[in-house]
């Protein structure tokens, strides 16, 4: 079994102390069987830190393992896990840290000035091949993103993304800051995992702090991930079906978001919930006169997202079908059990003090898109060094690999089905 | 929210007095983002569907840039993204706006300051108005794009007044 072997090259490793998880420090070698034994589906990210690259793994519990960079290189986990691809480029245009033997070299983010425009895209191959560009400045409502489709006979043969428009480099403003004022730009990262973010950071400075969090603002922070992944596939379902020519039922499943948001703007003060989520706790407690709007627009979502299942929305969505039949299930059973949560949260204090020290934490944080995860390192209670990882880098890669054999309209549905950010990769 | 306070009904109204203005009866939007988290692209989606908003209003959003009055920018500026906001702006045939919606355009927001932010919006190009708010609700949005007909209905009262303007 490959738990067993995964458990006995983590028992030779050394081990440094890291709030909600262990580091293992393994050798290059041990760093490289350890990637064919997980689960590649099980890779969540990788970042570069204090001279080592990380990488995280996650199924019920995260496996932190690092390895140190050797002259500025670490060996490469793409050719084994191919999600790492994006991560791994990123990791070049952000720290310089190459990986040694990955797949693809070409930035991620980083782009030249003028003509000298950078990644360039792999030429055409074959005759009747051609390459078609689209964006930074594409769609009624704009995604800084430019992607390169080479194309054969109506069918694209290849998809590559030039990302780095939306960079603000969030990483590094959060250095030499307290997790409470660094909470609003972790929050920032990508609109439609707010929470997510800001949860995950939170808690990764509550892991490292040993900071326990009041069971009041616990119970909220659970209600308000919920609230916050029924609207993001909300809209993600809303996108695909505008692609797909179903504009009706989009705007039925748009406006039960709107109502939702509308509601919670009532509820936690703001419509994105923004800056409600703080390291220790809450900034807002709910307020209950809102909660019979929240449970109406609920119920309207759960009735407008049923009609996802019926065969002509189906095959309208073609290429988007199973994933949207994903977000609409999860919207079922994620939006049934929001509102009692609410009521049922326990009274009490919704913020706890957060103690200044100087350690290493790891914190976790459901999304519509996935796991996201922050690794944030405090010293004397400041942040001296964060990674912000969300899955959008390696769903970029999946949506390479799913784009081949669509023509471009499938193209359009599929792509706002997966609703990958641009934000969330640039950082 | 009382209904003479309401940005639909007060829009609806701007748009009414100023039916036979510089830019008629419909305003096509060209969207572009600088450098967004996201927030504000999905208030801007909720405009769209609001009921009484933009579509009952004659806004759309369009693709083609040489069919904008206003180039609506959000996000911050990025030094990756600043030549195609100068490149979409150059594509638009005057009378034309732009509109910087969100604390980000404004003036870079909480991402001031960092390398690869130039600033708000109008570090890459001039910008007519502004709509704060992190991301402003759709009916910020329509509000201030009532406030730019307002604005652009006097314009064009003064240029009639104007012989050979």
């Amino acid at each position: 079994m490959n738990d067993a072997e995964i458990a006995a090259l983590l028992a030779g490793a050394p081990v440094e102390p890291c709030g909600g998880a262990a580091l293992h420090l393994l050798t290059a070698a041990d760093w490289l069987r350890l990637a064919r034994l997980v689960d590649p589906a099980d890779f969540a990210g990788l970042f570069v830190a204090d001279g080592r690259a990380h990488a995280l793994y996650f199924r019920a519990a995260p496996l932190l393992v690092a390895v140190t960079l050797e002259g500025g290189a670490y060996p490469a986990l793409s050719p084994v896990i191919p999600d790492a691809g994006w991560c791994e480029r990123l990791a070049v245009d952000r720290e310089g840290a190459v990986a040694t033997g990955a797949a693809d070299t070409r930035p991620a983010i980083r782009h030249g000035e003028g003509d000298s425009a950078w990644p360039r895209f792999d030429a055409p191959a074959g005759e009747g091949a051609f390459q078609v560009g689209q964006g930074p400045v594409a769609g009624l409502i704009a995604r800084p993103v430019h992607r390169r489709f080479t194309i054969e006979a109506g069918r694209i043969v290849r998809l590559e993304h030039r990302h780095g428009y939306a960079c603000r480099d969030i990483a590094s403003l959060l250095h030499g800051k307290s997790p409470r004022a660094a909470a609003r730009f972790a929050a920032r990262l990508v609109g439609d995992a707010v929470v997510a973010h800001a949860l995950a950071f939170a808690r990764a400075a509550e892991a490292a702090g040993g900071c326990d969090v009041p069971p009041r603002a616990a119970a909220l922070r659970a209600a308000m991930l919920d609230i916050e992944r029924v609207t993001a596939h909300l809209l993600a379902l809303a996108a695909a079906l505008d692609a797909a020519g179903r504009p009706g039922l989009a705007t039925s499943l748009g406006r039960a978001r709107d109502d939702i948001a509308a509601a919670v703007a009532v509820l936690f003060g703001h419509r994105l919930m923004m800056d409600a989520v703080t390291p220790g706790g809450l900034e807002v407690d709910a307020r209950p006169e809102a909660l019979p709007a929240l449970a109406a627009a609920l119920a309207e979502a759960a009735a407008s997202v049923r009609r996802v299942g019926e065969f002509r929305v189906r095959r309208a969505l073609g290429p988007a079908a199973a994933l949207a039949r994903d977000r609409a299930r999860a919207v079922l059973a994620r939006g049934a059990a929001i509102v009692p949560a609410i009521e049922a949260a326990p009274p009490g204090e919704i913020v706890a003090a957060l103690p200044p020290v100087s350690a290493a934490g790891l914190g976790s944080a459901g999304s519509s898109r996935g796991m996201v995860h922050h690794w944030v390192k405090l010293h004397d209670g400041q942040i001296a060094a964060a990674a912000l990882m969300d899955p959008a880098p390696r769903l970029a890669g999946r949506l390479e690999v799913a784009a081949a054999g669509l023509d471009i309209e499938g193209f359009g549905v599929l792509e706002a089905c997966y609703a990958v950010p641009p934000g969330a990769i640039d950082g | 929210m009382d209904d003479a306070d309401d940005p639909v009904r007060v829009l609806s109204t701007r748009l009414a007095a100023t039916g036979q203005a510089l830019l008629g009866r419909s305003l096509a939007v060209r969207h572009v983002d600088a450098g967004s988290c996201g927030g504000c692209e999905i208030e801007i989606g909720a405009c769209r569907r609001l009921r009484g908003g933009m579509a009952a209003q004659g806004i759309a959003l369009v693709d083609d840039i040489r069919a904008a009055d206003i180039l609506l920018v959000t996000g911050v500026a990025t030094r990756n993204l600043a030549e195609a906001v100068r490149k979409s702006l150059a594509g638009m045939a005057p009378p034309r706006f732009v509109v910087a919606a969100g604390d980000c355009a404004l003036d870079g927001g909480v991402f001031k300051g960092a390398p690869p932010v130039l600033g708000g919006v109008q570090a890459v190009i001039p910008v007519d108005l502004l709509i704060a708010g992190c991301p402003p609700s759709p009916r910020q949005i329509l509000a201030g794009l009532a406030a730019l007909l307002e604005a652009n209905a006097r314009e064009a009262r003064v240029r009639r007044t104007e012989p050979n303007a």
